[in-house]
């Protein structure tokens, strides 16, 4: 029989060998990982007991490490232009313009399309002007 | 105004978060194009059931204060632009849960959800989950409600 994917506080109290107690502090801290169906229902997701465990066992949290890609710019340039059929700049213009759909793919090629401005910017090549003149500047609330 | 700092710790916890809720890292996982983004890609494992959750994660960082006062700050750089997606099913839009940082809509709207069940065009403001940590229980929450 598979097991229920969401467990009560009382169950997790249970399994951990602590107190009811206990366990709305790991959840309060963000060391376990829980929803609130309501006020006084909480449910936690098997999967995330699991992950408390294995962090518990471990000792520590994981350690990210964060490596660019390390492309050059030009190859990614011309990446995006084949997939898309014009220059990052162009795509941006008729992104602000609500030219395109608002689906995932076109709020990634967004993203791109800006990150690749920006690298170019700061590789000081002859778009950094024209992409710095775009950036939002902080408006009074 | 580090970037690079931005984007390391941003990473950091967006990892550490998709990891407390047991999600498989896959990818991609990178941070890409030197232009201060980054991409993160997770799966949602169907050990006890459910749906298996496929999680994209895109932010672009830039130098400076959050230009509409937003909040969305780190190291001195602001979000300028971000997607957090988790696609449920195979149906396209209506199958997903999309929040969006878009900073050519209205103020209201700059940070706003596309809702599970809705199509692309249906955008509902979501300042409230603007976090790693409530965007991630409300898919929760959604992964709940479909069992």
């Amino acid at each position: 029989m598979q097991q229920s994917p969401y467990l009560t506080v009382a169950d997790v109290a249970s399994e951990l060998g602590i107190t009811p107690g206990g366990v709305y502090k790991l959840i309060e801290r963000g060391k376990l990982k829980a929803i609130r169906r309501t006020e006084r229902n909480v449910r936690v997701p098997r999967l995330a007991l699991d992950a408390y465990r294995r962090r518990v066992q471990a000792g520590h949290n994981a350690d990210w490490h964060l490596e660019d890609d390390a492309v050059d710019l030009r190859v990614l340039r011309a990446e995006f232009e084949r997939e898309t059929g014009m220059s990052p700049a162009d795509w941006e213009g008729r992104w602000k313009d609500d030219a395109f759909e608002d689906t995932p793919e076109n709020m990634g090629l967004a993203i791109r399309a800006l990150a690749l401005r920006a690298a170019e910017a700061s590789s000081g090549s002859e778009e950094a002007e024209a992409y710095l003149a775009t950036l939002p500047r902080r408006v009074a609330r | 105004m580090a970037v690079p700092s931005a984007l390391r710790d941003r990473f950091t916890r967006w990892c550490d978060e998709l990891d407390a809720y047991g999600y498989e890292f896959a990818a991609p996982k990178r941070a890409a194009r030197s232009g201060g983004e980054f991409v993160i890609g997770a799966r949602r494992p169907t050990t006890y059931g459910g749906p298996a959750v496929v999680i994209e994660i895109k932010e672009l960082w830039s130098p400076g204060g959050d230009p509409h006062g937003l909040g969305l700050e780190l190291h001195g750089c602001f979000l300028h632009r971000g997607s957090w997606h988790a696609q449920f099913f195979s149906t396209g839009a209506v199958g997903a849960e999309r929040l969006d940082v878009d900073r050519r809509k209205e103020s209201a709207l700059i940070i706003h959800r596309h809702p599970l069940g809705q199509p692309n065009d249906k955008r509902v403001p979501a300042a409230p989950l603007a976090s790693p940590e409530r965007w991630l229980e409300e898919v929760e929450t959604c992964v709940d409600g479909v069992y």
